[in-house]
């Protein structure tokens, strides 16, 4: 109750001043729409020119560099026509005819209006700033550099078709359709990929659609509507209420979502987050499983002083301050381990990688939150960190599989602590 | 009596000015004693200045009711001082402790030794304070003798009492105090001192003054200032230190809830002045913070190449493999006798950056109006603040007051006042009080660092296992051209003096960030490599380490320091055996037989002119991690521990820092920044991983000394050495958590 | 917007934004001082108090949250038996060095006494995991939690 309690009167604040300049709202559609694509995540760096590339991205043959991707004429694409470009973000082919790897996300923008196209073209080259710097060579081995196995590859697996609004649904729920499997590309990660690391159904076609995957030592939630694993427990106001601040009673954003929130949806309209939430909230869930449901015996136990393993002896020194022996948090400043699908999911991923890395500030509209998840890589062993995870899993009523020391040091191992400086990429 | 300070003499300073004790009627009645005594005080503070002559105040009032009381000149900031040298006055003037008040003293030139540093509040204050008491006693005597008509030798005194023996007449020091105010006032060079065996209060376990208020929560911190019209205010520099203002959306945060002012300041060069930042004042400190966040400022940061913790670390082991840049110290062939060595071993050593980590963030409270600015700081060093503040916002010094604030731990970094400028600056411009708090990264990334260090040793032992040469290249830091400050070597570093070959030697790197005194200022990094190599030598010499010590230390005898500014009275070869043996015995080194995976390790190091040897006793653990068993701290700190119960806590407190440090802390700087910013990255000793610590104190026929410092450097390397026993590995750069060597309980 | 919260036993208000931490509240708006700000991250626990009991950073709670929760701090401590043994345990052994650690070590020591009144090392270890001690004074934190139990026997 208490949750709801608050979830209404987060509801009812007046949204807080916000500092403007940098941040401030999308003035044109381009722009807008740039947002809705959050392309300035991956085409920029903190310290860089906007869109000016040279973010390190893995890639399973090796690291790729984003790209320049300003209007400037000898290392950007001011030299690209309107065509160029739409070859480019439709169908993965640059202007020099080379074929784009995959982390550009062409599968998902085929299916953007020629409209959209036109407006996003016009962005950048009219409203960005020209950026002079060469792009980096990706560091693949040379052997493997050969890009026409990629045009085999679009040829398997990429949709020719552009996006088609189905008649038997109302018109929010094709606007959701449209910048969920489009300009969103939410399937770039919450989509299992096959064994050519292509996404497994790029539309709401396949039930592997969302179904929820791990990517580079993240695990990205189903958003399907599983009952516990997935969405099925959350409202489309929540949805939408996470998508445009970052958290609600169930969670917070994290990891790649958190660059989602900071650079792309906290600036989406809300009626465009709305109809995202229309469309989440229709996907079936992929498997059946029972609803979360609280179990207050950890609460007691916890508040009783007497741990009873190692785990919860942990969680109570080292935890509990902040998500409460209710296992409850603060929502929707402090997270709730209680019920989150993040704790609750198969893959333990990604909350052994925030205890052990926590999490780099969440900066929704130039906002940045007011508390902030630490990290424990340096206070806690891999075994401790397994335990108090696998207590988490199976505190509260959660109900998930126990985790491994061995999990936790190979995560440890290929993340990075995050930062707690605030980032915010600046568009123009 | 007098000779006790010769020592500081011998290194060719002289008193040259007259002391003076004043005595009047105090306001309200009774007697006001009001001393200035001149002495010596070795400044250890900076590491820069030499012993200087300071002049020490005392004011004690006896009121009518006698009552006592007392100022406390010097700021507190976790030592005792506040509690240590009122109990010297009370000892001499012979009152009941509980009689006494201790009155906490602003920042007032006419105190000009107003430092909590260097550990030398006990060596500069020793006799003198215990002289104005003594006088006062002599004065309420001789008033008593001249009431009673008889001789004052005739007297003597009870606790508040002077008392005729043949007679059997007493009156109390209430009755006489105004009377004692007309008595000619001794000669205090000359005034008779109790014999310490009479000692009732110096030597007595006294507790904290402000020990109610701490456990009850009163206001009592800097942080816990309040004044009429206080405005909360925030301060974002750059992480590049130093980095000067571009621009800044500071328009934008004017705007944002509470946020009464928001302006940008453009400051000096001066990394330990006011610097370039922007400025939120708001109506709480959480909206002034929040507010900030919202800041997005262009920095120039300058040239902030090869400031990286990599490249420092790549960059000493290019220069270790040339000769050093400048010689410290050389005596005899240190290469030939090397060559000639039956066993050579040779070691890097690292230590990194350390922030102070004052458990209370800096702040400072300021209010400035019509030209005057009242300033409430927790501060370690008021005077150098209150010229800064003068120089920075162009007001004279006699426009400024400085209350001092109990500090919320100092360790030296309250010695700099950048955040008094600071609050001083922004009550200025924004025309109200404000009280400044930094987050704690702000703390963390604006400190003046514990330099690290990088030392390139060789050492070489004889057939007999006799240590014949010792070489140290150690590469620290410049800062604009000069060694940064805490990053020099002195040559009277141990084991000099002692070993027949020997050359010390170091070359310099350029730094951006500043540096500073950390606790025990160059002993807390220096004592960790030289020891732990000494640790080294010892095994490969084949003998137990305490022998090796003592054979190395010799028969007991001064080794004399080369005469210059920093001179002290030498090192003791005997006081330092002294404790190395006590420590042996009492942790029963060599005698405990120890399962295995445990070890015992030994340091012992002459810092501050304290003796402390340490053993630390710990286990490697079968999850991988180091446990602390135990540590016993021998300590030698002269003929007297003036507040024992004080002392054992110091003692404790200061080793336990060292292994905290050892374990968990450690700044690594990229692109010129800090890179930690939170107790998630910088990892303080916690309760799991605090062991026992037994502590032991021989006292010796030498002056007494400070403690706040000399019993941490040893606490590190014999941690070192523990692990080494216990696991046959040698861990050369701190801290050890990087090692995976976290311990943990 | 306005909030009434339960603190010591009274009702206060205070006109705070949602988000800000019961910490600030306490120190800037109520005027107590006694619960200390350290880390503002859960990593020192400076700002312990009770929240229904619990010992619980201060820091780390939203205002909105608390709801008709009974705030503990400090300053009321003492009112209870526990914690009125806890204090006289630490003026005894004279534990303080700075004292800026104190009230948050006071107000977890108290949480655990009330919870065991015999507490084991193993049990001081967990309950006081969460706070610093920047002097190291643990030793004696120890030794007077022990005292303050002892106390409650005699
Ligand atoms: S200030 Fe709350 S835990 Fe440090
Ligand atoms: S007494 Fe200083 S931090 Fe604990």
């Amino acid at each position: 109750m208490r949750y709801i309690a608050a979830f209404l009167l987060a509801l009812l604040l007046p949204p807080a001043a916000q500092a403007q300049d940098a941040t401030a709202k999308p003035e044109t559609k381009g722009e807008y729409l740039a947002r809705a694509g959050d392309c300035v995540a991956c085409h920029s760096v903190a310290d860089g020119k906007p869109f000016a590339g040279g973010l390190k991205m893995g890639s399973p043959l090796g690291a790729i560099y984003s790209t320049n991707i300003t209007p400037g004429k000898e290392t950007g694409i001011g030299l690209y026509s309107l065509d160029d470009f739409d070859k480019a973000l439709r169908k993965g082919v640059a202007r020099d005819g080379h074929r784009l790897y995959p982390a550009m996300p062409y599968p998902s923008y085929a299916k953007l209006s020629d409209e959209d196209v036109k407006a996003l073209y016009d962005f950048f080259m009219k409203e960005v700033p020209a950026a002079r710097q060469a792009n980096l060579d990706p560091e693949i081995p040379k052997l493997l550099r050969w890009r026409w196995p990629l045009a085999v590859w679009n040829a398997m697996f990429t949709d020719k078709q552009g996006f088609t609004a189905d008649p038997k649904h109302d018109a929010p729920w094709n606007r959701g359709a449209y910048l969920v499997q489009g300009l969103g590309h939410c399937g770039a990660c919450h989509t299992p990929r096959g064994w050519a690391f292509q996404e497994k159904a790029l539309d709401d076609s396949g039930t592997a659609f969302l179904a929820g995957a791990n990517l580079d030592g993240w695990y990205a939630a189903s958003l399907r509507q599983n009952l516990a694993t997935g969405l099925g427990g959350w409202s489309a106001a929540e949805i939408t209420e996470f998508l445009k601040t970052g958290h609600n009673v169930h969670g917070s954003a994290y990891g790649s979502m958190l660059d989602v929130v900071n650079n792309s949806t906290s600036y989406l309209t809300d009626e465009d987050l709305a109809a995202i939430g229309t469309y989440l909230k229709s996907l079936p869930a992929d498997k059946t499983e029972p609803a979360y449901a609280y179990d207050a015996s950890t609460a007691t136990m916890l508040a009783g002083g007497h741990p009873p393993d190692p785990g919860a002896a942990l969680y109570a020194t080292t935890c509990q301050s902040c998500h409460r022996e209710t296992g409850g948090g603060s929502p929707p400043f402090v997270a709730p381990l209680a019920g989150n699908p993040t704790v609750l999911t198969k893959d333990a991923s990604s909350l052994i990688n925030i205890v052990l890395n926590g999490s780099q500030p969440l900066v929704p509209l130039g906002v940045p939150e007011a508390y902030r998840m630490p990290q424990f890589r340096a206070q806690l062993t891999d075994q401790q960190i397994a335990e108090v995870v696998t207590f988490m899993r199976q505190a509260w009523g959660n109900k998930a599989d126990p985790v491994t020391a061995k999990e936790v040091a190979e995560l440890r191992k290929s993340t990075d602590p995050s930062s707690d400086q605030v980032v915010i990429l600046r568009m123009r | 009596m007098d000779g006790l300070l010769a020592p500081f003499r011998s290194a060719g300073v002289k008193s040259s000015r007259r002391n003076f004790l004043k005595a009047s009627l105090a306001a309200g009645g009774g007697l006001l004693l009001t001393a200035r005594i001149h002495g010596i005080a070795k400044a250890a503070v900076s590491g820069e200045a030499g012993p200087r002559e300071i002049a020490l105040n005392a004011y004690v009032r006896v009121a009518p009711d006698g009552s006592v009381t007392v100022t406390a000149k010097n700021p507190e900031c976790g030592q005792g001082i506040k509690v240590m040298l009122p109990m010297l006055i009370a000892e001499e003037l012979d009152v009941s402790w509980d009689k006494v008040r201790i009155e906490q003293a602003g920042y007032d030139p006419k105190y000009p030794a107003q430092v909590a540093g260097g550990s030398q509040a006990t060596p500069v204050n020793w006799l003198p304070m215990r002289r104005v008491g003594a006088a006062g006693r002599q004065m309420l005597i001789q008033a008593a003798a001249t009431t009673w008509g008889v001789q004052a030798s005739e007297c003597d005194t009870t606790p508040g009492v002077v008392r005729h023996q043949a007679s059997g007449h007493t009156l109390s020091y209430g009755e006489l105090a105004e009377k004692a105010a007309a008595v000619k006032v001794p000669d205090l060079e000359k005034v008779p001192l109790k014999d310490p065996k009479t000692f009732r209060i110096v030597g007595q376990p006294m507790r904290n003054v402000d020990g109610e208020k701490i456990v009850t929560g009163q206001p009592l911190f800097g942080i816990d200032v309040t004044v009429p019209g206080m405005l909360y205010a925030v301060f974002q520099k750059c992480d590049v230190h130093g980095g000067k203002l571009v621009s800044s959306n500071v328009e934008a945060i004017r705007k944002l809830p509470g946020v009464k002012a928001a302006f940008e300041v453009k400051g000096g060069t001066d990394l330990r002045g006011l610097l370039d930042g922007v400025a939120v004042v708001a109506d709480s400190w959480w909206r002034a913070n929040r507010a900030r966040q919202q800041l997005q400022i262009t920095w120039d940061e300058g040239d902030i190449t090869g400031q990286n913790s990599a490249d420092f670390a790549r960059k000493a082991a290019e220069l270790a493999k040339g000769a050093p840049s400048s010689t410290v110290r050389k005596n005899g062939d240190p290469a030939g006798a090397l060559a000639k060595s039956a066993k050579v071993v040779e070691a890097a050593y690292h230590y990194p950056f350390l922030s102070h980590i004052d458990l209370e963030p800096q702040n400072c409270t300021a209010s400035f109006v019509n030209g005057k600015v009242e300033i409430w700081a927790p501060t370690q060093n008021p005077a150098p603040g209150s010229k800064l503040v003068a120089s920075t916002l162009g007001i004279p010094e006699s426009a400024i007051k400085i209350n001092m604030i109990r500090c919320g731990g100092g360790f030296g970094r309250r010695l700099s006042n950048d955040y008094m400028v600071e609050a001083a600056w922004i009550s200025k411009e924004a025309g109200a009080p404000v009280k400044l708090v930094w987050t704690r990264e702000d703390d963390m990334r604006h400190d003046l660092y514990r330099p690290a260090g990088y030392h390139f040793f060789k050492g070489g032992l004889d057939g007999a296992g006799k240590l014949i040469a010792f070489t140290d290249h150690f590469v620290t830091f410049s800062q604009d051209g000069a060694v940064a400050n805490s990053a020099n070597l002195e040559p009277t570093e141990f084991p000099a003096r002692l070993v027949a070959n020997l050359e010390l030697g170091t070359s310099m790197m350029p730094l951006r960030a500043p540096t500073g005194p950390l606790r025990a200022p160059r002993s807390n990094g220096l004592g960790f490599a030289f020891q732990s190599f000494l640790d080294e030598l010892a095994h490969a010499s084949g003998k137990d380490p305490v022998a090796f010590a003592l054979d190395l230390l010799g028969e007991p005898r001064v080794l004399p320091d080369p005469p210059g500014p920093r001179a002290t009275p030498g090192f003791h070869t005997g006081r330092m055996r002294g404790v190395i043996e006590l420590a042996a015995e009492k942790s029963g080194w060599g005698k405990t037989k120890l399962p295995k995976g445990t070890g015992m390790g030994l340091a012992y190091y002459y810092s501050h002119l304290g003796y402390f040897a340490e053993v630390v006793q710990a286990t490697m653990a079968a999850n991988g991690l180091i446990q602390l068993d135990k540590v016993w701290i021998a300590g030698d700190i002269g003929s007297q521990i003036i507040n024992p119960l004080n002392a054992e806590n110091q003692a404790q407190g200061a080793a336990l820092d060292g292994l905290g440090t050892a374990i968990g802390h450690g700044l690594t700087i990229e692109k010129g920044k800090i890179v930690q910013g939170n107790f998630d990255t910088v990892l303080p000793l916690r309760m799991r991983q605090s062991p026992p610590v037994e502590v032991h104190f021989r006292v010796t026929d030498f002056p007494p000394t400070g403690l706040g410092e000399p019993a941490l450097p040893p606490s590190l390397p014999a941690l070192g050495n523990a692990i080494f026993a216990a696991t046959g590995q040698r861990i050369r750069s701190l801290p050890f958590k990087d090692q995976k060597l976290n311990a943990s309980a | 917007m306005p909030y009434i919260i339960q603190v010591n036993g009274k009702q206060h208000t205070a006109d705070v934004e949602s988000e800000t931490p019961l910490l600030w509240v306490l120190r800037d708006t109520l005027n107590l001082k006694g619960t200390k700000f350290g880390c503002g991250a859960a990593q020192c626990g400076a700002c312990t108090v009770h929240l229904g009991g619990q010992a619980t950073r201060s820091c780390q709670i939203p205002v909105s949250v608390l709801g008709a929760s009974n705030v503990t701090t400090i300053e009321a401590i003492g009112e209870t038996p526990v914690g009125k043994r806890v204090q006289q345990a630490w003026l005894e052994l004279d534990v303080a060095q700075c004292g800026y650690c104190q009230s948050g070590q006071i107000m977890s020591a108290t949480a655990l006494l009330t919870k065991i009144p015999n507490p084991t090392d193993q049990d001081i270890n967990q309950a006081m995991n969460g706070n610093l001690c920047r002097c190291a004074t643990y030793t004696r934190i120890r030794a007077a939690i022990k005292r303050a139990a002892e106390l409650a026997r005699a």
